[in-house]
């Protein structure tokens, strides 16, 4: 089965990942050439991730292997990946942790390169934003209001357009 | 905390919702960092329709756009500068566009007539399917175009493409097109088929391409360009290096000299001529 997979590396190698707080993680080397998220990687047997700490590489890995398998889209940029709004129910699982563990995954996903974590993380945080006020949204993400009312009120007025669909 | 990620993250996420315009709009009120990211996403496909848009936009013309407006008793000065330049961020104009425009233009004149308590007026009218512009929504457009390509930075395509309907209203705002590509710097293709579009906007075309350093793609096919205005289109594009691909059939361009047209045009051998239409 061609899956896109094209490396060479066979199914039985491992290699180890070493996070920032020293925590070693054993991996699918398939998993480190798929994606470019090892920028550190020479080939070699370990490589430390800087940035990225032992709980969240954990959960980042786990994703990985759960999707080795899964098809790779050349993208890009591409809008493609983005017009596929729905969530696997694997993926919500995974990813219905508290919020802190969230952006995390986010972060270490954008900085580790792997898209469509990255993609399905935002959209999950999207998916929190849909049918909420601007109070609501402030309270669920804990988020200050730094407008001046008249700042508040003229961005309502000029935005006002985009209120009904 | 959703502050502590970076902007890329969040326009990521935002990215997400650029179909659900009011769930955007509910988000970009959340605090000025959020603005920041969202109105380019929310602002990049506007409602070209709905009458506050429109009056966003007419509050965006500078003096000499607004001054063509002055004829029609169309004056805006008690209303604040938007905050932003809005019309910056659209990316895409096309035919429908185009209608929706018209459409909420009208409505946009309908209450700024009943405010100032005039007489109920209809601007525009219905016509087989088709809007047709009268004067003041035809001087609007004309100055909203010129404000789009002043201030635009992401608009890629512009395209109108006339019917029997719209022609005659429109070949004016072409002209204010090809006045005003003459500062853009973003545009990529342009196309405006059909539009009776004379030797002077060919003039103007020709002008603003001596200029312009982003358009790649013209179509002008079925215009009144005339021998005239296809040599200052051709004199203009031995020196432009951008052009790729230029359309210009149908135009009554009689060229008596045989070919003195073609041959200026094979002076730049990075652009593509079609003549003739199939």
């Amino acid at each position: 089965m061609d899956n896109g997979t094209s490396n060479s590396a066979s199914e039985n190698e491992t290699i180890t990942l070493k996070s920032c707080d020293g925590i070693e993680f054993h991996i699918d080397a398939r998993i480190a050439n798929r994606y470019t998220l090892l920028n550190n990687w020479n080939g070699g047997e370990s490589a430390c991730i800087p940035n990225v700490n032992g709980k969240v590489l954990e959960k980042v890995l786990e994703w990985c292997e759960h999707h080795i398998n899964d098809p790779q889209l050349n993208c890009g940029d591409d809008d493609s990946r983005r017009r596929n709004t729905i969530i696997e129910e694997w993926d919500e699982n995974f990813l219905s942790c508290d919020q802190d563990m969230l952006f995390e995954i986010i972060l270490a996903a954008n900085y580790l390169e792997i898209k469509p974590l990255l993609d399905l993380g935002c959209k999950t945080v999207a998916n929190m934003m849909k049918s909420k006020s601007p109070e609501e949204i402030r309270s669920a993400f804990n988020i200050d209001n730094d407008y001046t009312p008249e700042e508040e009120e003229q961005f309502r007025k000029e935005n006002e357009w985009a209120e009904d669909y | 905390m959703l502050a502590t990620l970076p902007n890329e993250c969040l326009f990521e996420i935002f990215k997400n919702l650029r179909f659900y315009n009011a769930c955007l709009f509910s988000c970009l009120l959340v605090n000025r960092q959020l603005c920041r990211i969202i109105i380019p996403i929310l602002w990049s496909k506007p409602k070209f329709n709905d009458k506050r848009f429109v009056l966003i936009c007419l509050l965006t013309l500078n003096h000499e756009e607004q001054t063509q407006l002055i004829p029609f008793n169309i004056m805006l000065q008690n209303e604040p500068k938007p905050l932003f330049e809005y019309t910056s961020y659209i990316t895409n104009f096309e035919n429908e566009n185009y209608n929706h425009l018209i459409s909420g233009i009208t409505s946009w004149l309908k209450s700024f007539k009943n405010g100032g308590n005039k007489e109920h007026e209809l601007y525009g009218t219905m016509f087989r399917g088709f809007f047709r512009a009268d004067r003041p929504t035809n001087a609007i457009i004309c100055s909203l175009f010129t404000m789009f390509l002043r201030t635009s930075t992401r608009l890629k395509n512009l395209t109108f493409i006339g019917n029997i309907h719209n022609k005659i209203m429109f070949a004016e705002t072409g002209k204010a097109i090809a006045d005003a590509l003459y500062v853009n710097s973003s545009l990529d293709s342009l196309n405006l088929n059909s539009n009776e579009l004379d030797t002077e906007v060919g003039k103007a075309m020709a002008k603003a391409l001596r200029k312009n350093t982003t358009l790649t793609n013209l179509n002008l096919d079925h215009n009144q360009l005339g021998f005239k205005g296809g040599m200052a289109l051709a004199e203009a594009l031995c020196e432009n290096r951008t052009l790729g691909s230029l359309s210009i059939g149908d135009n009554d361009i009689i060229d008596r000299k045989k070919s003195t047209l073609s041959r200026i045009f094979w002076n730049n051998p990075f652009l593509q001529v079609t003549f003739y239409v199939l």
